[in-house]
């Protein structure tokens, strides 16, 4: 119960009015959607042609077996990476260990373009394969599943990692210490005492990459090429003006990512997370200067193949177009790229309009997310879990079907309905982006009022502050580390983004993202890289700044 | 407080809570937990309503009032200071709520750091100080506003013991100093004894007695009480006519109550009980009542020592009753007889009695304490 009681009506107003917003702008373009891909509720033409097609189950296959084996792969290498960085000590550990997390300070456009650049055909590596094999034609070429494979294991290994290492670091040595003692050897303590600690971790982490996977675009559309996935397959749908089975498709598409979240959801349930208040085992310090040596050389490698395509990026964004042929290594490089983004108006106007449109869709998440997430916890019950479900739903709607929902809600103007003509208009991609971030805003700022004391409140109540003095003085200053966080990370998202972006762009709010696809179609490729590099220092920027602020609590 | 009820979903917490506060009085509302202790305390703040009931000041119906306007102070049980505040910042905190201008926040807030013995840790951040000095920042907090009534929520609970003994001083030097009216919730029978003017105690959510610490332990007027309060042993027995007893319902409202093997021992029936002649009580006995002296053994009860326990200045002798064909329910087959002098041998056969000046017996009926 919180303090004021006197005040319950106003709560519930406040409450209403929350739910109600969320739900137009989460829930009711979903529906309109659904309600579309039915023609109105009416017929089932369209699902008859979606099932009669081939190629849509075989999209919709291939996004589901790639997921998995997403997951497969990242955590194959996610796990491993996490035991070796937290439970042995090694020099270089520290520094090795946040080289590692990088990938997730990559947006996914700039990670793509810059495995292209390497591994593609004409890539750096894959020119010096060439060359130093004596090779006629590259040794492969990054298309199809396993180039999507390769992009989806790098960026999102990173979950498993983070997740697991963390679950590691609150392992309860005492616990270790214990199994230990009644007699159980080292294989046994880790099957039976350690792994069933971290499966939660690994679950989550599962469920985190399977949604990514679920919902990629960029990787599927740039390295795709013949080879389309639900994602691509939407906006191919969109783009040739196939409106209504783009929406079935968004729907199929939705439905299977509800099913995956719930069934992931069942597991984690069935799991008892026990939250260990013991301290960490020690690391197992790596001797003898061999093993140091090869712990050493494999780490350092290990970082440099991680930082490999940020270096790419870089080096490809000071090459001046056409000069870079059929050399092993670039024969020129200038500031010339960057010059010419800063000086022509038209290559300027997709950082401004990221800018500025990641600004307003982050400040807008970060309120509407604390607002929500305020309601959710206050309120608790049925509408509380109703707002934290709205929250969260956008997180498990693909970007691409998400897009399209809007697109089909705000395409047509009828206030009465409360549908407004935004598609096309500088409004439909802050919103779009706004929704897109509302479970990182939300889940941080219910993060943060669920650790806060509700004692304070009630302290500052009975001091004799009113509800705003109380929000303003008390319940934003703490909470503000997680709303910086949701912020940071909120504006990395709207930034980067591309999957919604490219169905709700117009030539004059075109973004970066769009900009880079734009250069890379017209080999434009120092264009793109210098793009993808200034992409990457601003969000790089905004997660120290913001992205950090948890940490610092 | 005036017939308080609350429920939380299908569980009542608090049945018909009645209570008249003095003027600077010190309340303590004692129980275990689950009590209704501390919802009675958020009900009183604010951060409740009541399901029925009122809540009145100096005549006033505050039942519905918001907390910030009732202006009461509060002390948490984990102080709920402000951690992104400096000590000063924290006590500051009501007084700016309050509209109070800044020379006159300054001037108070140096009169309660020195109140609570903290003088020049005011530009300390709440984190860098001791569980204890905490303690006592929330009190300079809740006190700085010049509540009407100060409610503190197991305040002491925190704190190790030996600093729990010297801040619960300090605590009721500082409210008795001022003349706040204090609701104090607690589970710790000292505490309550030693701070509070009155006390009353909550089981389950019903009021169970209120009176003084000594009223508690000489006249408890039920059950548990008598059992919560202090420690004591409970034996059964059957009210005598006035014939075998030597006259019952004699002036001091004594009865003489026959515990078997001969033993006839007086006691004073609780506050409403009903006795009359056969009828069986459970008759509460404190250590102090009872006596392992020769001279008061002719009415004695025949026992074995099993355990002797040592607590510093006192010592009792735990003695474990022979059968006397009156071990019905409701009765303890042991005994704690507080031990003057040296104590038995554990295993001694012994013989315990009344002791003539001691405290006399409470009769209740044996059902009170099914």
């Amino acid at each position: 119960m919180s303090a004021g009681q006197g005040s319950g009506a106003r709560h519930s107003a406040g409450a209403f009015a929350v739910g109600f917003l969320l739900l137009w702008v989460v829930g009711y373009p979903l529906l309109l959607t659904t309600l579309e891909a039915f023609g109105g509720g009416s017929t089932l033409e369209h699902f008859k042609t979606f099932a009669q097609r081939g190629d849509e189950w075989l999209a919709l296959w291939r996004s589901v077996w790639i997921s998995l084996a997403s997951v497969v792969l990242a955590g194959l290498v996610g796990i491993p990476l996490a035991f070796v960085f937290e439970r042995t000590e090694f020099p270089g550990r520290r520094i090795l260990g946040a080289l590692v997390a990088l990938p997730v300070a990559l947006p996914p456009l700039v990670g793509v373009i810059a495995f292209l650049f390497l591994y593609g055909e004409s890539g750096i590596i894959t020119t010096v394969l060439r060359t130093a094999l004596g090779l006629d034609s590259a040794p492969w070429r990054l298309v199809g599943p396993g180039a999507i494979l390769l992009v989806h294991t790098y960026s999102m290994y990173v979950y498993f990692y983070l997740f697991v290492r963390a679950a590691l670091t609150r392992l309860d040595g005492s616990m270790i210490e214990a199994a230990a003692s009644l007699g159980a050897g080292k294989v046994r303590i880790l099957r039976k005492v350690i792994l069933p600690q971290l499966w939660p971790a690994v679950l989550g982490a599962s469920l985190l990459t399977f949604m990514t996977s679920l919902g990629s675009f960029s990787a599927p559309y740039i390295f795709g090429g013949g080879y389309r996935v639900m994602t691509t397959q939407i906006v191919a749908s969109k783009v040739s003006g196939q409106q209504a089975l783009a929406q079935v498709e968004a729907v199929v598409l939705a439905c299977v990512a509800l099913l995956a979240l719930w069934i992931i959801r069942r597991f984690q349930g069935e799991e008892s997370v026990t939250s260990a208040h013991g301290i960490a085992p020690e690391r197992r310090k790596i001797r003898g200067l061999g093993a140091r040596l090869g712990f050493g050389v494999v780490g350092w490698s290990l970082a440099i193949f991680m930082l490999l395509p940020h270096l790419t990026l870089m080096l490809i964004s000071f090459v001046p177009i056409g000069t870079w042929t059929t050399e092993l290594l670039p024969p020129v490089l200038s500031w010339v790229n960057y010059q010419d983004l800063f000086s022509q108006p038209e290559r300027l106007r997709p950082m401004a309009n990221s800018l500025w449109m990641a600004t307003v869709a982050t400040f807008g998440a970060v309120a509407l997310g604390f607002l929500a997430a305020r309601q959710a916890t206050r309120r608790g019950g049925r509408l509380g879990g109703f707002i934290e479900g709205l929250i969260a739903l956008p997180w498990a709607i693909p970007g691409t079907v998400f897009a399209l929902a809007l697109a089909t809600a705000f395409s047509v103007h009828s206030p009465q309905t409360l549908r407004f003509l935004w598609v096309g208009t500088p409004i439909i991609l802050p919103l779009a982006y706004l929704v897109r971030c509302l479970p990182i805003t939300g889940r941080s700022a219910l993060a943060g009022l669920r650790q806060l004391d509700p004692a304070l409140e009630e302290a500052a109540s009975s001091l004799g502050a009113s509800r705003s003095r109380r929000l303003l003085k008390v319940v934003l200053p703490l909470v503000r580390p997680a709303l910086m966080a949701g912020l940071g990370l909120s504006f990395i998202t709207a930034l980067g983004d591309f999957v919604t972006s490219i169905v709700l762009y117009t030539y004059t709010t075109r973004p970066i993202s769009i900009e880079i696809a734009s250069a890379l179609r017209v080999q434009e490729f120092g264009i793109a890289a210098a793009y993808g590099v200034l992409l990457m220092l601003i969000s790089a920027t905004a997660f120290l700044i913001w992205g950090r602020g948890e940490s610092e609590r | 407080m005036d017939g308080l009820v609350k429920s939380f979903g299908q569980t009542t917490v608090l049945q018909d809570f009645s209570v008249r506060l003095g003027e600077g009085e010190i309340l303590a509302l004692l129980g275990l937990s689950g009590s209704g202790k501390t919802t009675a305390l958020r009900l009183l703040a604010g951060f409740e309503t009541p399901d029925r009931g009122k809540i009145l000041l100096d005549g006033v119906d505050v039942t519905a009032m918001a907390p910030e306007k009732r202006g009461f102070g509060m002390v948490f049980q984990h102080y709920a200071l402000f951690p992104h505040m400096t000590v000063a910042q924290n006590v500051a905190f009501g007084l700016e709520s309050r509209g109070w201008d800044k020379a006159r926040i300054r001037t108070r807030i140096d009169e309660m750091l020195a109140l609570v013995h903290l003088k020049g840790f005011g530009e300390r951040r709440v984190s860098a100080i001791s569980g204890g000095q905490q303690q006592r920042v929330a009190l300079a907090r809740a006190l700085a506003p010049e509540p009407r009534l100060l409610l503190l929520d197991e305040p002491l609970s925190n704190l190790d013991p030996a600093l729990r003994e010297k801040t619960r001083d300090e605590l009721r030097t500082a409210v008795r100093r001022l003349g706040i009216t204090t609701v104090l919730v607690t589970h710790e029978q000292e505490e309550a004894f030693h701070v509070g003017d009155r006390i009353a105690v909550l089981h389950q959510g019903r009021l169970q007695q209120v009176g003084s610490a000594m009223d508690l332990y000489r006249r408890p007027e039920t059950p548990f009480v008598a059992s919560f309060i202090g420690r004591s042993g409970r034996l059964m027995g059957t009210v005598q006519d006035g014939d075998t007893g030597g006259g019952d319902n004699i002036s001091d409202g004594t009865v003489a109550v026959s515990l078997g093997a001969g033993a006839i021992w007086r006691g004073r029936p609780a506050k409403g009980v009903q006795v009359e002649a056969d009828k069986q009580v459970a008759a509460v006995v404190r250590p102090e009542a009872l006596t392992l002296d020769a001279s008061a053994q002719s009415m004695g009860l025949n026992g074995k020592v099993v355990e002797i326990r040592f607590t510093g200045p006192l010592i009792y002798a735990v003695v474990e009753l022979a059968a006397r064909g009156q071990e019905s329910q409701g009765s303890t087959p042991r005994v704690d007889v507080w031990v003057e002098g040296d104590p038995p041998e554990v295993g001694a056969e012994v013989r315990i009695g009344l002791r003539a000046a001691g405290p006399v017996p409470t009769l209740f009926s044996p059902k009170g304490f099914d």
